[in-house]
């Protein structure tokens, strides 16, 4: 009888490693940090008309979640929106400003509010916010709602 | 000189610990799988809101928007009144002074008051250049979509789609 080898065995990992490195690629690939502005707790509602925004501008547009208690969220946390609106839109003057590109008090942001409210939120919230937008400067919103594909699917 | 007798080694196979880099790449694995959230898929209805106005130049007569063309030329902002109920639900659509949806929105009243608004806006005589909204404080969101859906689908005597729509609390001050 010959002895047996005392060498250990290793297992080939190449093959495993090729796999996570596709998967790591997959999910890099399809990773969407905008979504977590996203409050997905919001029930939106379903209309089919509704279109991707048209907005190339180079700052992100102004995103406001609404719940059905009118309060607001941004980036998962509440905002207290009497104040955040008017500092988002003196961030935005001073951004531009800063480019070059100063605007007049009276004159419309470039930039696109995002209003993203429960399909139960009561008017009377979405008028004090569109309001308050306009009082400072944003001209252009976008009303959000779900296409009926995506309630197909869920 | 002596000459130096080299000693052939044994070709010996290099192998990278291959172990390290798979700890690595798991980690980035779990990374991305645990902050992995699909993003819903999300459409909007985009507008241009001007600031509201006071229900001054409203001259239409009652037959005027039924596509009598009896309305005035200076006209340009279109009025659409949606009381609700206590359930945050329409219970009528008055476009200027006329009632247009009687009841609950449902698909039928909504294709009705498309083709109101359709004929009004076929209307060359009246120029009308924005649409405003009055609005119940009660009426929820999904309904409001639905009424700024049909006015969003109106195009303008210029062929352009309307975007000039602005929003009044109803019984409110502006």
């Amino acid at each position: 009888m010959s002895g047996h080898s005392t060498e250990g065995v290793e297992p080939n990992l190449t093959p495993i490693l090729d796999m996570v490195f596709q998967l790591i690629t997959f999910f890099m690939l399809v990773i969407n940090f905008k979504g977590a502005a996203l409050d997905l707790s919001l029930q939106l509602p379903v209309l089919g008309s509704a279109r991707p925004l048209e907005y190339a501008g180079s700052m992100e547009p102004l995103l406001l979640n609404i719940n059905v208690q009118g309060q607001v969220k941004s980036y998962g946390k509440s905002v207290e929106v009497d104040t955040f609106v008017p500092h988002e839109a003196r961030l935005v003057r001073m951004h531009l400003k800063a480019l070059g590109t100063p605007l007049g008090d009276a004159d419309e942001l470039p930039i696109p509010v995002i209003i993203r409210a429960d399909k139960t939120t009561n008017f009377e919230h979405i008028i004090r916010i569109i309001r308050l937008c306009q009082a400072h400067g944003y001209r252009q919103i976008a009303l959000s709602a779900m296409n009926r594909i995506e309630e197909k699917q869920r | 000189m002596s000459r130096r007798r080299h000693k052939k080694k044994p070709a010996e196979e290099v192998q990278l610990n291959l172990a390290a880099m798979l700890d690595m790449a798991f980690q980035l694995l779990a990374f991305f799988i645990l902050t992995f959230r699909p993003t819903p898929i999300e459409g909007h209805f985009q507008m241009h809101l001007p600031l509201a106005v006071p229900m001054t130049n409203v001259e239409m007569s009652p037959d005027s928007s039924t596509g009598g063309g009896g309305g005035s030329a200076f006209v340009e902002t279109l009025d659409i009144m949606v009381p609700g109920d206590d359930n945050g639900q329409a219970t009528s659509v008055t476009v200027g002074r006329q009632a247009v949806v009687l009841g609950r929105l449902t698909p039928s009243s909504l294709q009705q008051l498309d083709r109101h608004l359709r004929s009004i806006f076929g209307l060359q005589a009246i120029p009308f250049d924005r649409i405003q909204i009055h609005a119940d404080k009660r009426l929820h969101y999904e309904e409001l979509l639905k009424i700024v859906d049909i006015c969003m689908k109106q195009k303008m005597p210029d062929g352009k789609p309307m975007r000039q729509i602005s929003f009044v609390e109803m019984g409110g001050t502006e």
